[in-house]
């Protein structure tokens, strides 16, 4: 029988958990319409404000992080929210709904002040929007108004301004979109869950330099040669991200959208699996466009049938019971590495690795081939990273 | 990844068929190398080249100190980066080949080299000469190497070569489109600038006198007498010798090979045979033949060799022998016999018999290219110098039958320029140990 993929979040049936993210891949109707079309769940319509609010942009935005040629392993950007303001983004809700009804819009705002924020819920409301997302979270250019992450890193500010959204929000559910810039997520939370708002998203990117022009000396990006913090994206920040919403799941009883390094299918489940009940991505569809939609969705559907799951709200949380401190964790369990020669292409990546950063437990035999010393192996698992053939693995040493 | 190859019909005689790495592609090729412990590519490097460090530093983007690491082992890094049999050595080993494919390394180090020698980055930091002098004989890859690494250890070196050119096999026997001749001078040149050059032809009087000039001799005057098919007829007008036609093509003398229309007729399958076949074609042969007594199995050619050939449109008769070559009509006729394989001979390869079945082929020109020798009386010139039956100098792992005297190259068989260029490393490396132990 085919899983089903559809998730309850915050009283609406999402088709499946995938939800664009609020960015230049939702800053244009058009662009949304692409994407739905293609079959993603709803998405979040890059973050708007009343008309009155300057946005004014700087080009270029983007920085980024390659690994060994792969691009994109950290996206970076000093965009803001819209430069589009609700007049317009009213349009697009309005349009989306009435095309994609079975779709869920998600319109993500911010505001100044109060009587902001009220404003443009009321607007969105009207004009047919299925939920709200609030940016507590943007981490540049905003924060320097008092806007942002300004908002996310206060629990006062936080539960305020939420409740000033919740409070006017007749209909549409209200999800607050939280930064990781910040000592500890969980106050945050509380806070939010204090205000009545329905759910949480996290996170927003991560305060980061993404690099420096060592020839020009320039910060990149540089904005004629002047360069600034920006928010860091991409499969970098997975395990922030991971950590943070698993740390809120375990903490804070509010559904939780999750958002943060995912590319694949099966990123997703990880989320999924620490308590995101929805996802959320941004610079994978940035990266590859929105045809990614295909494999998480086949992926996904594919893991849950292996795994003798019938719908993707049987793996919500689950990991999170295994999740705890390190006091608890067990003195007894004792590993090995243990090295398959049929596989092994005598590299000896693993040996070096051993030798120069582990406990110098591998040796190399007069044909190349590596041998675990288990007297000396303390089981790190340092090894079977390194492998590039996965031929070492940790075993249960008796 | 393998570069990108001029397109078929853009192939003029010099123009270079492999074209080098862009940087982009020099970047992606890298950064499949796994940098593996003790690398064995290393090992399959007869000069010792350092292929992960050199790599690594193309994917840290230290083009330079990639060529620096590549340098530091081979003078010749450009001009091997393009001719080395690297199927059949680097790569050959390359851990990668069990994942996929091969490193392409034999690339990566023309690129890096390339890239240093484009920017004049290449300098050889020769110290004073103040060790005293050796006779370098023959400006190929093994004598231009072994007067390389005898200046860096502080020698002071004479080379002495008969041709107006240094270089040898790789100026005047490998064709442009494999090693442009600017892509080759760039740095023999280089290398060249260290040291004394005497252009002369030694003989009986001037071998002694040098001899008694120096501490010790480098011997790599190469084996570039062509062997003979020993059939009637082989020295017909229109039958040229590969070594011959492959120099006279490489100084420009195109006069004596004028092949449009013609079918050309090559004897033996080594890389002056395929070097030879695809300069016929080059130079208008309408169908050009290579004859080889054995199979595709036992020919000497390195498969990247023989696939360029193949590619080109050459064409292959194996199991065939020449008999008698005469002129009929003005073609020359080639009687031939159908060989058969038999018994593994000493080297392992089949040894071809003849079946005594005969057939003719007519041809426009004929080029033997079966194999080369030394020059036997050059070589007697040389006091204490001991040649063995088959014309080659006795040697124990390069030392002559003359203390005084080392050997290299094709000499001592080296049969490829990274191999001469590791010999002349070596002998230097020889001959100063020898030296220092107080030498003759």
């Amino acid at each position: 029988m085919t899983p089903d993929l559809s998730v309850q979040f915050c009283g609406i049936k999402f088709p499946n958990p995938y939800i664009l993210a609020a960015a230049p891949t939702t800053d244009d109707a058009e662009m949304v319409a692409r994407a739905l079309e293609a079959g993603w769940a709803g998405a979040v319509i890059k973050t708007t404000s009343v008309e009155s609010e300057p946005v004014e942009l700087v080009y270029p935005q983007m920085g980024a992080i390659e690994v060994n040629g792969q691009k994109l392993v950290g996206m970076l950007n000093i965009d803001l929210i819209s430069k589009r303001h609700i007049d317009q983004v009213e349009k697009d809700v309005r349009y989306l709904k009435k095309s994609f009804p079975q779709k869920v819009i998600i319109a993500s705002i911010m505001g100044s002040q109060k009587e902001h924020w009220e404003e443009l819920v009321q607007r969105l409301e009207a004009a047919g929007v299925d939920m709200i997302e609030c940016s507590f979270s943007c981490p540049h250019g905003m924060p320097e108004r008092g806007m942002g992450s300004t908002i996310g890193q206060n629990p006062e500010l936080t539960e305020r301004t939420a409740r000033w959204v919740k409070d006017t929000a007749k209909r549409a559910p209200v999800m607050i979109k939280l930064t990781p810039n910040v000592t500890d997520i969980v106050p945050i939370a509380q806070a939010v869950k204090r205000s009545g708002a329905d759910a949480v998203c996290a996170i927003n990117t991560v305060l980061g330099l993404i690099g420096i022009d060592i020839d020009t000396f320039s910060p990149v990006p540089s904005v004629d040669g002047m360069g600034i913090y920006g928010g860091l994206s991409g499969p970098a920040i997975k395990p922030i991200a991971l950590h943070f919403v698993s740390r809120i799941a375990k903490n804070v009883d509010i559904p939780i959208s999750g958002v943060g390094g995912i590319s694949t299918w099966r990123d997703a489940v990880e989320f999924m699996l620490v308590g995101a009940r929805t996802v959320q991505l941004c610079t994978a569809p940035m990266h590859y466009g929105f045809r990614i939609i295909d494999d998480l969705l086949d992926g996904l559907g594919n893991y849950l049938e292996e795994k003798g799951f019938g719908s993707v709200e049987e793996i919500l949380g689950r990991s999170l019971p295994w999740l705890t401190t390190y006091a608890h964790l067990s003195r007894k369990h004792k590993v090995k590495s243990e090295i398959d020669l049929e596989t092994c292409i005598k590299c000896d990546l693993c040996y070096i690795a051993c030798r120069d950063g582990g406990h110098q437990a591998i040796e190399l035999m007069s044909d190349r081939s590596p041998k675990v010393d288990e007297e000396k192996c303390v089981g790190c698992a340092l090894c079977p990273l390194i492998c590039p053939v996965g031929a070492i693995t940790m075993k249960e040493a008796s | 990844m393998a570069p990108r190859t001029l397109p078929r019909e853009e192939r003029k005689l010099f123009d270079e068929v492999v074209r080098n790495f862009s940087y982009a592609e020099a970047l992606f090729e890298a950064r499949r190398c796994i940098y593996c412990y003790d690398a064995p590519c290393v090992q399959g490097c007869p000069a010792g080249v350092n292929v992960p460090e050199f790599i690594s530093r193309i994917k840290s983007e230290n083009i330079l100190g990639a060529a620096r690491i590549i340098y530091s082992a081979n003078p010749f890094g450009s001009i091997c980066g393009r001719v080395c049999p690297t199927e059949a050595l680097c790569e050959k080993a390359c851990t990668s080949k069990l994942l996929n494919a091969p490193v392409a390394i034999g690339h990566l180090q023309r690129f890096a080299c390339d890239f240093a020698l484009d920017r004049e980055k290449v300098q050889f930091a020769y110290p004073s000469a103040d060790k005293g002098a050796v006779a370098v004989v023959g400006g190929g890859p093994a004598g231009l190497s072994c007067a390389h690494f005898l200046r860096l250890l502080g020698y002071e070196v004479c080379l002495f070569e008969k041709e107006e050119a240094l270089g040898g096999l790789p100026v005047y026997g490998i064709p442009g489109y494999r090693l442009p001749k600017a892509a080759a001078l760039r740095e023999i040149d280089l290398i060249a600038s260290g040291f004394e050059r005497e252009e002369a032809v030694i003989t009986s009087s001037s071998a002694q006198e040098i001899l008694n000039g120096v501490q010790a001799v480098f011997l790599a005057t190469g084996s570039g007498v062509p062997a003979q098919l020993n059939v009637p007829g082989e020295h017909l007008e229109g039958v040229f010798s590969a070594n011959l036609f492959l120099k006279e093509v490489a100084l420009g003398k195109f006069d004596r090979f004028s092949f449009p229309g013609k079918e050309v007729g090559i004897f033996g399958a080594g890389a002056s045979a395929m070097d030879a076949a695809r300069m016929s074609l080059r130079l208008g042969a309408d169908r050009v033949t290579v004859i080889y007594r054995r199979s595709k199995e036992e020919m000497p050619a390195f498969p990247s060799e023989y696939e360029g050939a193949e590619e080109e449109g050459v064409q292959f008769l194996w199991l065939a022998a020449p008999k008698e070559i005469r002129r009929v009509n003005g073609r020359l006729e080639v009687l031939l016999e159908r060989m058969k394989l038999g018994a593994p001979d000493s080297d392992g390869r089949r040894r071809p018999e003849g079946t005594g079945q005969y057939f003719s082929m007519q041809f426009g020109a004929l080029i033997k290219a079966i194999a080369s020798v030394p020059d036997k009386e050059a070589l007697s010139i040389w006091p204490g110098l001991e040649l063995g039956k088959s014309g080659y100098p006795l040697h124990d792992n390069g030392r002559s039958t003359n203390p005084k005297i080392f050997l290299g190259g094709d000499l001592v068989g080296a049969g490829t320029v990274v191999q001469a260029v590791a010999d002349g490393k070596n002998a230097a490396l020889k001959i100063d140990q020898w030296l220092k132990k107080g030498g003759a």
